[in-house]
C-alpha cells in the first residue's frame, strides 16, 4: 500500500509542493494513477459470426448486423437509451433469432428486425439496496441451441439451460470454474453420434463434461489437464471432439470411449477450435505459430508448423482459396498456403485481430474474409480472400 | 515497461498458489508478506530520512516565520539548513518512487492471474517463466462467498479496506493538537487530516470497482503494515484514541520534537537523583549536523546540538 502514512514522508512531499492542498492533490493523483493500473486490461475482443446473409458482431454496448457486401449496418441492438451492458460473446443465429449473452449475465433473444424477443435476467438475491449475496455473472461464451432449449456457459462456473421460446430457466449445472467456451450440442441423429443427444461443456476447471441436455445431469467427464477456454470442433466422420488447452495441446476426445484419442503438442497455449478440411486441422497458438496437422487412425500427424506472427493467434483461421487465413494480435491477418504454409499475403487491420477469421460468400468471385478487431474504427475488416486487399471496414461509432 | 516486474511476480504468485494447496487468498497474503519483506530496506531508509526531516522542523518553522515576506531568502535559508544537517528533502520520496512500480507490478500480477477478463488471460499467456505453471491458470477464484475476479457483492471487503487503511494511518500517525484560536494553520496537519480521510475512501472506491482479489491484497497489506510498524515501535495507540501522551513520542511531529528539546533543557537543570533524558530517542546518525561544512553566514541558521549530545551531557551532569 502507499507508504504515505508516514509523517516524515508527508513533510517531504509538503516541502516539494509548498502547500498542503497541492501536496494532497499530487499524492492523490499518484494514487489514482497507481490504482488505475489495477484495472489492467478490462476488455475483451468482439464476438463475430456470419449467418443468414449477415455478419453479426457483438462489442461494447451493442450487437450489430452488417451487410457483408457493403459493410453497412443493417440494425443494432439495444436501442441507444437501453445500452447498459457490455457484449463480447459470439452471437448465434438460429431460425431468424439471434441469441447472445452480456456482461451482466443476461441472455437476449433478438428477432430479425433487431427487437428483443425475450431477455433472461439472472435472479440475484439482494439483501439491502445494492448489497447482494452474489456478484452478477458474465457471459463470455457463445450459446448452443437445441430444438427447445438454449445452453449458456457463465463466466463464473455454471451452465444454464433456458427455454428457447420464452427464456424461462430450465436447469443449471455447476462446473469448478468459468465456462468461456461455447457449449457443443449434438442431437441424437447427428452424423457420427449414434447415442443420445448430448451437451458437451469445456470448462476452465480443466474438465470436459458430457451432460444430458434434458436434465443437465452429468453423464461423464474427462480431465483435459489444463483450462480449455475456447470452442470445440466436432468431427462427425470420426466422432471426435477437438479441443485446445492451456497445456499447449490439441486434444481429440472420443465420446464413445470417453477418453483422449490423440494429443498434439504445440509451442504456445491454444485458445480456439481448429478449422478442418480434408482430414487436416489448421490452427494457431498464442506464441504466433500456425499448424497443419493431419488426423489419422493412428493419431495426429504434423503436416507443417511455422512461426508466423510476433504475437498471439487466438481465433480459428478461415480456409478459403487454398489458403489458411489467420488473424493475430499484432494487427495483421496472414494468409498461408494450405499445402506448405508459404505466406501468400498479409494485411494490416489497424487493431489486434483477435477474433476468428470468417469466410463470406460475396459478389467478389473469390469471396471475402472478415475479422474483428478491438478498434472501434475498424471493428470489422473485410479482406479479399485471394489477395488480402481491403474491401471495407466497419466502424462501431454511431 | 513493467513487464520486468510483473512477469516474475506472476510466476512467484502462481508458484505460491501451487505449493499452498490452491488457496488463492493464502497465496496473496504470503505474496504480500514477501513483497513487504523485500521492500523493507526501502521502508527503513525512507523512515530514517523522514525522521531527519522531522527533526529540523522547529528550525524550519523559525525560518518560515523570519522570512515570511521573502520567499527567495526563505528558500536559500532552507537549503542551507538542509546542507548543514545533511538532509535531502527528496530522500524519503525516492524509496517511495521506487516502490511504485513494485506495487503496480503486484496489482497487475494479482489481476492477471485471477483472469478477470479474456484479455487478461490472453496477456498472461506469454508472461509465465515456468511453463509447468500453465496447468494451474487461471487460478481458482472462488473463496467463500466471493468470486475474486469480480467486486464483492456484499461490500464487506471494500468496508474492510477502508477500515484497515484508516486504522493503519491513525495508528502510525500521532495525534496532532487541535489548532487554537489565533494559531497559524499547520500545513502538515492539514495534509495529514486530508489524507487520513480521502485515501481510505479512495481505496474503498477502487475496492468496489475492481476484482475482490485486489481487495484481499489491500487488506492484507494494511494489516501487515500495522504489524510491521508495531514491530518497529512506531504505533501510536494513544494518539489514535485521542489520549494525550504523558510522555510524548519522541521526534515524530514537529510540535513534539520541540517538547523533546525542552525536556533536555529541563534535564540539564534537574537534580542528580533523577534520570531525566531516558525517554529521548537517539536520533539517526544521518541527522547529525555536518560540522565540516562552512558555517552559515546567516547567524540564525546555526546547527542545533543534536539530542544525543544533549542527552549525554544531561546524564553526565546528573552523575556529577
Amino acid at each position: 500500500m502507499l507508504p504515505t502514512g508516514n509523517e516524515g514522508v508527508r513533510l517531504n512531499i509538503l516541502h516539494v509542493f509548498h502547500s498542503s492542498r497541492r501536496a494532497t492533490i499530487a499524492v492523490l493523483l499518484v494514487a489514482a494513477v497507481l490504482l488505475s493500473a489495477c484495472g489492467g486490461l478490462t476488455g475483451t475482443w468482439p464476438g463475430i459470426t456470419v449467418s443468414d446473409g449477415q455478419i453479426l458482431i457483438s462489442y461494447g454496448q451493442r450487437i450489430a448486423a452488417i451487410d457483408p457486401a457493403t459493410g453497412e449496418r443493417l440494425w443494432d441492438y439495444p436501442n441507444k437509451d437501453d445500452r447498459d451492458a457490455t457484449f463480447s460473446a459470439i452471437p448465434v443465429e438460429v431460425d431468424g433469432v439471434v441469441y447472445v449473452g452480456d456482461y451482466k449475465g443476461r441472455v437476449h433473444a433478438i428477432d430479425d428486425a433487431g427487437q428483443a424477443k425475450w431477455v433472461y435476467e439472472p435472479d440475484i438475491e439482494k439483501l439491502i439496496g445494492p448489497i447482494a449475496l452474489e456478484a452478477p455473472d458474465r457471459i463470455i461464451a457463445g450459446i448452443a441451441v437445441s430444438e427447445d432449449r438454449v445452453f449458456v456457459g457463465m463466466g463464473s462456473r455454471n451452465v444454464i439451460a433456458l427455454d428457447r421460446e420464452t427464456g424461462a430457466p430450465d436447469w443449471e449445472f455447476e462446473t469448478g470454474h468459468g465456462v468461456w467456451s461455447t457449449p457443443l450440442y449434438l442431437s441424437a441423429n447427428t452424423d457420427g453420434n449414434d447415442g443420445e443427444a448430448t451437451l458437451y461443456v469445456a470448462s476452465l476447471d480443466h474438465n470436459l463434461y458430457a451432460l444430458d441436455p434434458e436434465t443437465g445431469n452429468e453423464r461423464w467427464s474427462i480431465d483435459l489437464g489444463a483450462a480449455a477456454p475456447g470452442d470445440m470442433l466436432y468431427d462427425s466422420d470420426r466422432n471426435l471432439i477437438y479441443v485446445g488447452t492451456f497445456l499447449s495441446e490439441l486434444l481429440a476426445v472420443d465420446p464413445a470411449t470417453q477418453s483422449i484419442a490423440a494429443r498434439y503438442a504445440t509451442e504456445g497455449w491454444l485458445w480456439d477450435k481448429p478449422a478442418m478440411a480434408d482430414d487436416v486441422l489448421y490452427f494457431g497458438d498464442l506464441k504466433g505459430f500456425v499448424y497443419a496437422v493431419r488426423i489419422t487412425d493412428d493419431g495426429f500427424q504434423q503436416k507443417w508448423k511455422l512461426p508466423v506472427a510476433e504475437q498471439p493467434i487466438r481465433g480459428t483461421p478461415a480456409l478459403s482459396n487454398g489458403l489458411v487465413i489467420a488473424g493475430s494480435e499484432d494487427k495483421t491477418v496472414y494468409a498461408l498456403n494450405q499445402s506448405n504454409g508459404d505466406l501468400s499475403w498479409k494485411a494490416n487491420t489497424s487493431g489486434p485481430a483477435l477474433t476468428s477469421v470468417i469466410p463470406v460468400e460475396g459478389d467478389n468471385e473469390a469471396g471475402i474474409v472478415v475479422v474483428g478487431t478491438t478498434e472501434n474504427d475498424a471493428l470489422v475488416v473485410a479482406l479479399s480472400s485471394a489477395s488480402g486487399e481491403e474491401d471495407w471496414r466497419y466502424s462501431n461509432e454511431d | 515497461m513493467f513487464d520486468i516486474i510483473i512477469n516474475p511476480f506472476i510466476t512467484i504468485l502462481l508458484f505460491l498458489y501451487k505449493i499452498l494447496g490452491g488457496n488463492v487468498v493464502l497465496a496473496i497474503v504470503v505474496f504480500t508478506v514477501l513483497v513487504r519483506l523485500a521492500t523493507y530496506p526501502l521502508t527503513l531508509k525512507q523512515q530514517r530520512s523522514a525522521q531527519a526531516m522531522q527533526k529540523i522542523q522547529p528550525e524550519m518553522k523559525k525560518l518560515q516565520e523570519k522570512y515570511k515576506n521573502d520567499k527567495e531568502k526563505l528558500a536559500e535559508a532552507q537549503m542551507q539548513l538542509y546542507r548543514e544537517y545533511g538532509v535531502n528533502p527528496l530522500a524519503s520520496c525516492l524509496p517511495l518512487l521506487i516502490q511504485f512500480p513494485i506495487m503496480i507490478g503486484l496489482y497487475r500480477a494479482i489481476i492477471a492471474t485471477l483472469a478477470a477478463t479474456p484479455l487478461e488471460l490472453l496477456d498472461l499467456s506469454n508472461r509465465l517463466w515456468v511453463p509447468d505453471l500453465s496447468n494451474i491458470v487461471p487460478l481458482q477464484n472462488h473463496f467463500m462467498w466471493l468470486n475474486l475476479a469480480v467486486p464483492d457483492p456484499l461490500y464487506l471487503l471494500p468496508v474492510l479496506v477502508v477500515v484497515t487503511m484508516w486504522l493503519q494511518q491513525k495508528l502510525i500517525m500521532p495525534s496532532t493538537p487541535a489548532p487554537q484560536p489565533g494559531d497559524k494553520p499547520d500545513q502538515t496537519a492539514a495534509m495529514t487530516r486530508q489524507m487520513t480521510t480521502i485515501m481510505p475512501l479512495m481505496f474503498g472506491v477502487f475496492a468496489i470497482t475492481y476484482a475482490s482479489g485486489l481487495s484481499v491484497y489491500f487488506i492484507a497489506s494494511n494489516v501487515i503494515g500495522i504489524v510491521q510498524y508495531a514491530l518497529m515501535g512506531k504505533i501510536d495507540v494513544k494518539g489514535m484514541l485521542g489520549i494525550k501522551s504523558a510522555e510524548p513520542v519522541p521526534a515524530v511531529v514537529e510540535g513534539q520534537s520541540i517538547k523533546a528539546e525542552d525536556k533536555v533543557e529541563k534535564a540539564e537543570k534537574a537534580p542528580a537523583s533523577k534520570a531525566p533524558a531516558k525517554r529521548i530517542e537517539r536520533p539517526a546518525e544521518s541527522i547529525k549536523p555536518k560540522r565540516t561544512l562552512t558555517p552559515a553566514k546567516d547567524p540564525v541558521i546555526k546547527p542545533k546540538k543534536s539530542g544525543i549530545t544533549d542527552t549525554r551531557a544531561a546524564r553526565a551532569k546528573a552523575k556529577k
